[in-house]
């Protein structure tokens, strides 16, 4: 679905179906429902960078005509009855911290804002559990459990900006995933309110039939809201062990990774960073030896700062230059981290090591992992000049087996080459493969041809990623972004999300426009 | 079954149809095309499979590509998972420490039924055998998933046919993932004080990474044995015992001589909640684990209590029925496949 953006100073006109609910949720909401331009405007996106691109030109995505704010699930179950009553949309907002456009009120509607549904139960030390509401941010949660003695090991860098709820319908993964899982991984059971208004609460095991937790997992609002989850959380962790290594070429790193994690180790963090992105960071504002970037951030915290020191905004037109340069660099920095019981990973980080040593990796001893969990969370939120200046960045994640790996990265290079610059490190690993998270930076001429510069790297990069055999999201989403791809991807097999969709939210007021749905 | 359609399968399956004196009818298709023909023709009859016709997948036993890079392996869905586990030990792979009653199973119905296609893996999470399914949909059009470690591209859709008892429709062939074939095994054995001590030392180095193969809990009166087997590559191993004693040493446990191990008879199993293992283990009865997981574990011999695992389920007893049977309605509209039950 493509989307018009509005102007930011001439808003549309509020729905009359949004009109005649308004007055009824303000009742069941006891007024806290809005209706104010600065509302509609402030949730009409998320951090989707083509509408930052947008937002540069004085533009939205069409806005919600109101936002509520729930404050317990009784409340939710409400709101979905009136806009079912009212054939209205309702898009479930968590903190805004998607990338690909999850909340984008593409057919008006209301926003719902569930961040007010924010408590967190006693940890339950037998079954190593918690209940949370789901919207709660990412940080609270962490240090509530903390404050507990526990951990629940999910450290998406936007951990200060994202909700759990965020989370579960996303599938999100943190940094600390290679070990603790993905949150679908770490999640024993959800709540949620359907499209039909019905609460479900899915048990934990033993239990027969299908687990409806996983097929509600990763609905970008578009079947539920989820109202809270039970969590698997485990006791903070007694030791860390870092190490970084040097491998001659990626295809001697991603080897390192792969025989690790087929050995059956177990490292918190194992980031493969490409040659480029080795070098790049090298020479990045951080002080101390090579701090790799996490290249976390679409509003890029390090490559773009990096780059708008060496690199002008015309040579960023030129990417193809660019990228031919970047072949010069050839090394590549793997970093590690462990952590645990004290003993167990002392003994691991000491067996990875020795394995990265046989496979042809140079010990950089502990500082470049320990530099990396420093900054981990150094996400810069301001716009960077280069940005600006008429250059644009985004960043792309997808996940293959191990034996497509290399292809997806040689593919998504090569075609993007002539579009942007690009460089990508290799994290989120399990035995049988792990996610690739390329970062682009291209710049166009005007907005038009950097809108349409933005589409055509999005094309390109997804298809060659694809056809060598990757899944389009490992953990950023699908939302308006990859819907193209999605369905490429579901095939005939698409079939079965129209039956949960039309099952759990026979209305189609969750979230229209997107999953293809 | 209206004759017409009986004949109709008949000249399709030809020797691969078998009528019982009892009424009972079994369809054997031997690959995925045929199988494909056969719901077509209870399309095309607008009736959905009745009880006395059993569709049985036992000949789509192929083993495709084995790759040892990824560790997986492309399996039919009627291949018998000890034949599959054989096959692979030859490739240096393994599905990973699988109960006697889960490798009594052909793919199919490891996958559908009650096992839901879980294994434990390392850290004690459970996580689906399969990386990528094939089934067919009731219309007779194929759903394929893609083979990827995780995925955030919407909703995980082979949920709806783990533990799913083929009502959302059939697996025809799997990708399965595969661990390095375990290069070690060691037996260790305990007693620890009381069943408390026995499990939270269980459950503690199940968190820490530890893979057991099997472990046995034998309460006595005043003292309670663990009998641990514990597989993998050989420096894990090691690490895995010390971690295990380590729990048991700071429970006051002592080491005991392990006793060796008995050849696994194939008893009937269940998955049961730690509580409720603690519950037997204090009324005084042994059990033996398998798929020791966080959340629960397989115990085999045991005829009461938790979920029974042998044969197959009925979508009446699932949890969260009335959803996921909504989901049956709208995904086999035509109830092919005995629909919402
Ligand atoms: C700088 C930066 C770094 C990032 N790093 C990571 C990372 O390391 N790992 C990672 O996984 N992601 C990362 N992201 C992406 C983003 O944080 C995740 O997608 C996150 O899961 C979104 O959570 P949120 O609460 O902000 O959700 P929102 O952006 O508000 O919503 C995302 C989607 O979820 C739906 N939704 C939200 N709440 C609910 C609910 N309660 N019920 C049903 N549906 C709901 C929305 O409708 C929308 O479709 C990053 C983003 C930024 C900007």
């Amino acid at each position: 679905m493509s989307v018009v953006p509005v102007s930011a100073a001439r808003l549309p006109p509020i729905s009359g179906a949004a009109h005649a609910a308004a007055a009824e949720l303000g009742r069941a909401l006891k007024g806290r429902i809005s209706l104010d331009e600065q509302d509609r405007l402030a949730y009409s996106r998320d951090m989707w960078p083509k509408a930052l691109l947008w937002v540069r030109e004085g533009r939205i995505p069409p806005p919600p005509d109101a936002v509520v704010w729930p404050r317990d699930e009784a409340e939710v179950v409400e709101i979905v009855r009136i806009a079912r009553a009212h054939r209205i949309p309702l898009i479930p907002f968590g903190a805004g911290s998607g990338v690909c456009g999850g909340v984008l009120a593409v057919q008006g509607g209301i926003a719902v804002d569930l961040k007010r549904l924010e408590r967190v139960g006693r940890v339950d030390p037998e079954s190593l559990t918690v209940e949370a509401q789901a919207g709660v941010l990412g940080e609270v949660l962490e240090r509530n459990l903390n404050a507990q003695g526990y951990t629940l090991g999910h450290f998406p860098s936007s951990i200060y900006m994202s909700t759990l709820g965020g989370w579960l319908a996303a599938r999100s993964a943190g940094q600390l995933s290679s070990l603790y899982g993905k949150i679908e991984d770490m999640t024993v059971g959800v709540r949620a309110v359907l499209g039909t208004g019905e609460v479900v609460a899915t048990p934990q095991r033993p239990r027969r039939g299908p687990d409806l937790a996983q097929l509600l997992i990763g609905s970008e609002g578009t079947l539920c809201l989820f109202t809270a989850a039970t969590l698997r959380v485990h006791p903070y962790p007694e030791e860390r062990a870092f190490r970084g290594l040097r491998f001659r070429t990626v295809a001697e790193g991603v080897e390192a990774m792969r025989r690790l994690f087929r050995a059956g180790l177990r490292p918190a963090v194992a980031r493969l960073y490409d040659p480029f992105d080795t070098a790049l960071v090298a020479r990045s504002r951080h002080k101390g030896p090579a701090t790799p970037p996490s290249l976390r951030g679409v509003v890029r915290a390090d490559v773009l700062p990096a780059l708008t020191r060496q690199l002008s905004a015309r040579t960023l037109g030129r990417p193809g230059w660019i990228n031919r340069a970047a072949d010069l660099f050839r090394s590549c920095l793997l970093v590690l981290m462990f952590e645990g019981e004290a003993r167990r990973t002392a003994r691991e980080e000491e067996h990875a090591r020795a394995l990265c040593l046989r496979t042809g990796g140079e010990d950089l001893g502990e500082e470049p992992a320990r530099n990396w969990y420093r900054e981990r969370y150094a996400v810069s939120y301001k716009m960077s000049k280069v940005v600006d200046n008429g250059a644009f960045a985004d960043t792309m994640e997808v996940a293959a087996t191990w034996d497509k790996v290399l292809d997806v990265y040689e593919r998504v290079r090569a075609a993007v080459a002539p579009v942007a610059f690009v460089v990508c490190h290799f994290s989120h690993a399990y035995q049988e493969g792990c996610s690739l998270y390329f970062s682009f930076v291209a710049s166009g001429s005007d907005d038009v041809d950097q809108e349409r510069r933005y589409d055509q790297l999005w094309r390109t990069a997804l298809s060659a990623a694809v056809s060598a055999g990757a899944t389009v999201s490992h953990h950023h989403g699908v939302g308006l972004l990859k819907q193209t791809q999605l369905r490429e991807e579901l095939g005939e097999g698409r079939r079965m999300l129209e039956a949960l969709k039309r099952a759990c939210d026979p209305d189609g007021i969750l979230n229209p426009g997107k999953l293809t749905l | 079954m209206t004759d017409d359609l009986r004949d109709a399968l008949q000249r399709l399956l030809v020797a691969r149809f078998a009528a019982e004196a009892d009424g009972t009818i079994t369809l054997s298709p031997s690959h995925e095309r045929e199988l494909k023909a056969v719901l077509d023709l209870f399309r095309e009859h607008r009736q959905p499979l009745p009880p006395n016709v059993r569709i049985s997948r036992a000949r789509m036993d192929g083993i495709g590509t084995i790759d040892p890079v990824a560790g997986t392996v492309e399996a039919g869905a009627g291949v018998p998972l000890a034949r599959l586990e054989q096959e692979l030990r030859q490739r240096d792979l393994s599905l990973g420490p699988l109960s006697p009653g889960m490798l009594a199973l052909d793919l199919a119905s490891f996958l559908e039924g009650p096992y839901a296609g879980l294994r434990v893996v390392p850290g004690g999470r459970l996580e689906a055998l399969p990386l990528a399914l094939t089934a067919l949909m009731s219309d007779g059009l194929r759903f394929i998933s893609r083979p990827s470690p995780r995925s955030a591209a919407g909703p995980d859709l082979d949920a709806l046919f783990l533990g799913g008892e083929g009502r959302f429709g059939w697996i025809t062939s799997a990708t399965l993932r595969c661990f390095q074939r375990p290069r070690a095994e060691r037996t260790a054995a305990y007693a620890l004080s009381a069943p408390d001590a026995a499990l939270s030392s269980l459950r503690t180095a199940v968190a820490r990474g530890c893979w057991f193969r099997r472990v046995l809990l034998q309460p006595e009166r005043d003292r309670v044995l663990l009998q641990a087997e514990v597989i993998g590559p050989p420096e894990g191993v090691e690490r895995d015992l010390s971690s295990l004693a380590h729990e048991v040493f700071a429970r006051g446990g002592r080491s005991q001589t392990p006793v060796p191990p008995a050849a696994a008879p194939a008893l009937p199993e269940r998955e049961v909640s730690w509580d409720e293992l603690g519950r037997g283990l204090d009324e005084g009865r042994a059990a033996t684990l398998y798929r020791i997981a966080l959340d629960t574990v397989v115990v085999s011999g045991w005829t009461d209590g938790g979920l029974p695992l042998g044969g197959r389920g009925t979508p009446s007893d699932w949890a969260n029925r009335d959803v996921l049977q909504a989901i049956a309605r709208e995904a086999d509209p035509l109830s092919v496949f005995g629909g919402a039950q």
